[in-house]
């Protein structure tokens, strides 16, 4: 059961238009490093974890994950806001405005749409973590990245802010994987 | 004691700190057998854990030369609203944290202090300006649908 908390996790004020970035942005909303792909991915994980620490990391983080698909697409839709046409051609949102008009849409930065290809569960808890701490640490990869493309203070916060939670959930689910290695005498990890 | 409208206690913490028989609890309750206090609470950054995202000194790693920025409430709205989501954040650290960590004493000390922070800025906000849950008891307050009286979040902060 999830509830509906009225705000953002970090509070999102994006004041100047920019459809180039939310171009590339929008990667960490559909892509494969992406927020949709990570909470869906451990929130898919979860069943078989094998004891109530596993099953309690992976809803909780999966769960976070849910408040970054929120916190990207608010910056996605504040960035488009008030776009013309000619804005969007000129930022090659042509495309995107001919499927989708000024609605969002998960792809990555190249236009390639979301799949749940991304969710990559093998059933193997420690496959499946071992999964977890790489995509973790590519989505930190990938928002250092988007820092580097943009100069808008309003928009580097929140990456800033996102890429360390990055580093965070890794540093947690590194852990799990650690114990359970021990835990379950895994030789093979 | 209780002297808000919906009767929230207002200190739960502190009233359960103080209260003898609650230590005394704790310290010969058998559940809390091979638990240990965390010495490092200082590990903790409680004022700027939202701000830089990590609530956690030993894991915060800067990118490049980018500081954070310390978040600037730009009315008592605001001040109250960031004053909830700073305690959502260091909640929700704890939270990933005590997952793995269960047996950590000193940090769930932490986080009961900090959900207590959270329960009476929430019931502070939610009276003035509205419900952020829908399941608030503010929702329905005078006898009117108060859930979309308030922006969304993705419409910004005013």
């Amino acid at each position: 059961m999830w509830k509906y908390e009225k705000t953002t996790q970090y509070p999102i004020n994006i004041k100047r238009k920019d459809l180039r970035l939310a171009k590339y942005l929008v990667t960490q909303y559909g892509g494969s490093n992406g927020e949709l792909a990570a909470a869906f991915r451990y929130l898919n994980q979860r069943y078989t974890m094998p004891d109530e620490k596993g099953r309690a990391l992976l809803t909780d983080i999966g769960t976070e994950e849910l408040a970054h698909v929120e916190m990207i697409s608010t910056m996605i839709y504040q960035l488009m806001k008030g776009a013309s046409i000619e804005e969007l051609k000129k930022a090659g949102l042509d495309a995107h405005y001919a499927e989708h008009g000024y609605g969002l849409y998960p792809t990555d930065a190249n236009g390639v749409p979301f799949t749940v290809a991304y969710f990559a569960t093998t059933g193997d808890f420690m496959a499946d973590l071992s999964e977890d701490m790489a995509a973790e640490q590519k989505a930190r990869a990938v928002y250092e990245n988007l820092i580097d493309l943009t100069d808008d203070p309003d928009v580097i916060d929140v990456l800033l802010y996102l890429r360390q939670r990055e580093i965070v959930h890794f540093t947690r689910f590194s852990e799990l994987y650690h114990e359970y290695r021990k835990k379950y005498k895994i030789k093979n990890a | 004691m209780n002297n808000n409208y919906y009767n929230i206690p207002n200190d739960w913490y502190n009233d359960m700190m103080n209260d003898p028989f609650m230590n005394n609890f704790v310290n010969t309750n058998p559940n809390y057998e091979n638990n240990y206090m965390n010495k490092n609470t200082n590990n903790i950054n409680y004022e700027e854990g939202l701000d830089r995202g990590n609530l956690f000194n030993n894991l915060y790693n800067e990118y490049k030369n980018y500081k954070y920025r310390k978040l600037r409430a730009n009315n008592p709205k605001e001040e109250l609203l960031y004053t909830i989501l700073k305690h959502k954040f260091l909640l929700n650290d704890l939270n990933l944290y005590l997952d793995i960590y269960p047996n950590d004493r000193g940090y769930i000390m932490e986080y009961n202090k900090y959900l207590n922070n959270l329960k009476k800025a929430m019931n502070e906000y939610e009276s003035k300006y509205g419900p952020l849950t829908v399941d608030s008891e503010y929702v329905t307050k005078n006898n009117v649908w108060n859930w979309n009286n308030n922006l969304w979040p993705w419409e910004g902060i005013k």
